[in-house]
């Protein structure tokens, strides 16, 4: 008898599709665990990196605008009109150098074209020429002719109201904020423009031996009908009136402060 | 009889990944996006710093523009309140800086309004120096009435032939302003610097 050795070899694939669930919750819980550490990594440093270019524009865009002020207040020949009316708006007029032509003046034979530009920070909402405009909102109008007392601008806005809704304008004006000061604590800033005259004594700013208590004072007496602890201590002629100071408190949607302080001298009364 | 030795062999198919390759992937992944986290970094310090160079440049013309144009006010007592605007404030602060006020040389005014110590810029640091311009410090003379005079012997304190040029260095003072500050979270602690600079001359 013949013996016959057959030697069936059985083949048998066994195909593992994927990972079995203990890989893939031991690799869920790994990505977990360096995605949370990734995450705060990329995303701090994203929103730091908005926060950053958020607060960059928010200072260009508002010293753009101011550099607009200064600039009229720089070329103006004299401030006409100056009203701080209380709660509703602070109003200035600058005579302004439109143009300068020739064959009027009889020694120059020049004469100057004035224009004159209204800047106006809205206190509360109002309603100007038909236009809703909102507190903290500082605007611009010029016109040909002095529009006298009580004139509000309302054309250009220059800058926008922090009030006028965080979604559609993320930068606008804050009405005060506080900010520490070593050695003398909380001072409380607002924002604010305003017409000072010769008083402001350069010398008795920088001594240090002077409290800010009475730097406040003293600034207050060269500001245009200033007042300090409730009493009138300022000038009352207008025709004084040698610079405007602006102090800005500017905030973002990412609620960035940034204070403004500009003391802007008229280059007429130099 | 047929024996029937049946080998079973096993072919075992990974088609997926394994947990280790999964993580060398994930660490190449993170090697190669690292660096673009890090762009986004800098990009965002870099715009920290131009904050810092904006708010310095403003302090710096603000200052600058005070001093220019604001008025020194000099109160002697029983005598009454002097105001001086422009060059004349300026020149007040030179006296006052100068040794003995009114002594033997002129001085530099120099001011440093430390950190901390302005509202709303607590980075800030403001150095101002006010002197004559070009040199800073030098022997204050007195001349004769008189610009030359032969009858009688050269005052030993000046030679009146020097005046023009002495004059010429006391009609001209000069303001530098530098505002210094350290960016915020900069751990090197990296100080920067903006410097404005003006001529006041006498009217």
């Amino acid at each position: 008898m013949r013996s016959v050795n057959k030697n069936i070899i059985k083949t048998e694939y066994i195909v593992r599709r994927a990972f079995t669930m203990v890989e893939i919750m031991i690799a869920v819980a790994v990505f977990a665990l360096l995605f949370m550490m990734f995450n705060e990594f990329v995303f701090h440093s994203r929103r730091q990196a908005e926060n950053a270019f958020q607060k960059s524009d928010n200072l260009r865009e508002t010293r753009l605008a101011l550099q607009h002020f200064e600039f009229d207040v720089r070329s103006s020949s004299a401030i006409t009109n100056f009203e701080v009316i209380d709660g509703d708006a602070t109003t200035m007029t600058l005579k302004h150098v439109k143009e300068i032509k020739s064959g009027l003046d009889p020694v120059t034979s020049d004469t100057m074209v004035y224009d004159y530009i209204t800047y106006t920070f809205y206190h509360k909402d109002q309603t100007v020429k038909s236009k809703q405009i909102k507190a903290l909102t500082l605007a611009k109008d010029v016109a040909d002719t002095d529009p006298g007392a009580g004139a509000k601008a309302s054309d250009k806005i220059l800058l926008k109201s922090f009030e006028d809704g965080i979604t559609a304008n993320p930068i606008g004006v804050k009405k005060e904020e506080d900010f520490a000061i070593d050695g003398v604590g909380i001072v409380k800033k607002e924002s604010k423009f305003f017409v000072i005259d010769n008083n402001y004594y350069v010398n008795v700013m920088l001594d240090d031996a002077v409290t800010p208590d009475k730097k406040e004072e003293m600034i207050a007496k060269a500001t245009f009908k200033g007042k300090y602890n409730g009493s009138e201590v300022g000038f009352t002629d207008i025709k004084n009136a040698i610079a405007v100071w602006l102090q800005f408190i500017i905030t973002d949607n990412n609620k960035n402060i940034n204070f403004f302080d500009q003391l802007i001298y008229l280059r007429s009364k130099m | 009889m047929i024996a029937k030795i049946i080998k079973n062999k096993k072919h075992i198919i990974n088609s997926g990944v394994s947990l280790t390759e999964l993580m060398i992937a994930f660490a190449i992944f993170v090697c190669a996006v690292v660096p673009f986290v890090n762009i986004l970094r800098m990009s965002g310090q870099a715009n920290v710093k131009s904050i810092g160079a904006i708010k310095a440049s403003t302090l710096a013309l603000s200052q600058l523009e005070q001093l220019k144009h604001g008025s020194a006010v000099i109160e002697i007592p029983n005598i009454s309140k002097v105001v001086y605007s422009g060059y004349y404030a300026l020149q007040w602060m030179i006296i006052t800086a100068s040794p003995g006020g009114d002594g033997s040389s002129w001085a530099e005014y120099k001011k440093t309004i430390e950190r901390g110590k302005i509202a709303g810029y607590p980075e800030h640091q403001i150095d101002i120096a006010v002197s004559f311009y070009p040199v800073k410090v030098f022997v204050k003379k007195s001349f004769p009435p008189v610009v030359y005079d032969t009858s009688k012997p050269l005052p030993p304190q000046a030679n009146p032939k020097e005046k023009p040029e002495y004059e010429k260095m006391t009609a001209r003072i000069q303001i530098e302003v530098s505002v210094k500050w350290i960016e915020k979270g900069d751990k090197s602690n990296k100080e920067h610097e903006f410097k404005a600079f003006t001529i006041v001359t006498k009217p």
